[in-house]
C-alpha cells in the first residue's frame, strides 16, 4: 500500500492496519505493537552489525553470476547470525523473569490465601499467627491537650 | 488520542460540514513537516505566504480565514485576526503541540527501515565535479 503526500513524499505501508493508524496520525513510537516501539523501548535488538548488509542501494551494479551466488550464500549466513543474536538479546532480557514471577506469585498466594483455605480453618490451624495478621497499624492517639486547642 | 478536555461537551455548535472537515484533514500539514517548519531559519509564514506544500497561501486569499494573514506555524492553522491567534496560543492543544515539536525528529521512512533491520541507503560514491558540470 502506497500513499503519496502532496509534497511528493512517498509512504509505504505493510498492511492496511498500518495505513489506518497513519491516517489517525498516531506516533508509531507510542503504539506498542510496532517495530518502532519495540526498538525504542529496548525490546528488540538494536545497533547490530548485521543490519548493515541489507540496504537500499541507489546505484547500478553490473550483473555478475559469481557475486550473485556469493550474495545468496551470505544472506543465509547473515540471517542465522542475526537470529542467534536476537535470541541472545531475548535471553538477556528475560534473565530475571522467572525469579520475579515466582516472587509475585508467592505474594498473591499470601494475600489471597482465604480463597484456598477458609478463614476458620486458618484460625484453627494457627490461632496466634492468624490473629497477628488481622492486626492493623494505627497512628498513635492524639493527646487530649492537643485536641482541646 | 481522544479529545482535549476543554473541547468536550461542545455538542454540534462548532461542527463543520463533512466535506470541509475532510478537506481540512487532508490539507493539514503532518507533524514531520511542521517539525521542520519550526526549525527553519527563514520564517515559514511571513503574513503573506504560507509554507510550501499543503497549505501555501497568499495574503488576501478569500478562501482562508483572516485572508491568510494570521497563521500558527506549530498547529498549521489560519486565524481570523491577531486576537484569536493570540488566544489560541494560550490554549492547551497548542502548548501540547509545542512540547511534541520540541522533542526528537518524528518517525520517518529511514527509521522504519532501520526498525526492519535495514542499514542506511547506499547512494554510491559522490559524483565527480566533471559529471556534475555535465548535469547528470
Amino acid at each position: 500500500m502506497t500513499f503519496v503526500r502532496n509534497d511528493s513524499k512517498v509512504f509505504h505501508f505493510c498492511r492496511s492496519k498500518c495505513h489506518r493508524n497513519f491516517k489517525m496520525k498516531r506516533n508509531p513510537r507510542k503504539v506498542a505493537w510496532t517495530k518502532a516501539y519495540r526498538r525504542a523501548h529496548g525490546k528488540d535488538l538494536t545497533e547490530d552489525s548485521t543490519f548493515e548488509f541489507e540496504r537500499r542501494r541507489n546505484r547500478p551494479e553490473k550483473y555478475n553470476r559469481v557475486t550473485v551466488q556469493k550474495s545468496v550464500q551470505a544472506m543465509k549466513k547473515v540471517l542465522d547470525i542475526r537470529k542467534a543474536r536476537a535470541d541472545r538479546h531475548w535471553d538477556n532480557r528475560m534473565a530475571g523473569k522467572k525469579k520475579s514471577d515466582t516472587a509475585e506469585a508467592r505474594k498473591v498466594l499470601e494475600n489471597e490465601i482465604h480463597l484456598v483455605k477458609a478463614p476458620p480453618a486458618q484460625l484453627a490451624e494457627d490461632p496466634e499467627g492468624y490473629m497477628e495478621k488481622l492486626k492493623v497499624k494505627v497512628a498513635a492517639p492524639q493527646s487530649m491537650e492537643s485536641m482541646e486547642e | 488520542m481522544g479529545k482535549a478536555p476543554h473541547n468536550r461537551n461542545k455538542g454540534t455548535k462548532g461542527k463543520k460540514g463533512f466535506k470541509v472537515a475532510k478537506r481540512a484533514h487532508f490539507e493539514a500539514r503532518h507533524i514531520d513537516q511542521v517539525w521542520e517548519d519550526v526549525r527553519k531559519e527563514e520564517p515559514v509564514h511571513d503574513g503573506t505566504h504560507g509554507p510550501q506544500g499543503t497549505t501555501a497561501r497568499v495574503a488576501h486569499d478569500e478562501d482562508v480565514a483572516g485572508l491568510g494573514q494570521f497563521y500558527c506555524i506549530p498547529c498549521s492553522k489560519y486565524f481570523q485576526n491577531a486576537f484569536s491567534l493570540e488566544s489560541h496560543e494560550r490554549t492547551k492543544p497548542h502548548k501540547k503541540r509545542l512540547k511534541v515539536l520540541k522533542g526528537e525528529r518524528p518517525h520517518s521512512r529511514e527509521d522504519a527501515e532501520a526498525c526492519g533491520g535495514m542499514g542506511k541507503p547506499d547512494n554510491g560514491p559522490p559524483l565527480t565535479e566533471e559529471i556534475q558540470e555535465m548535469g547528470f
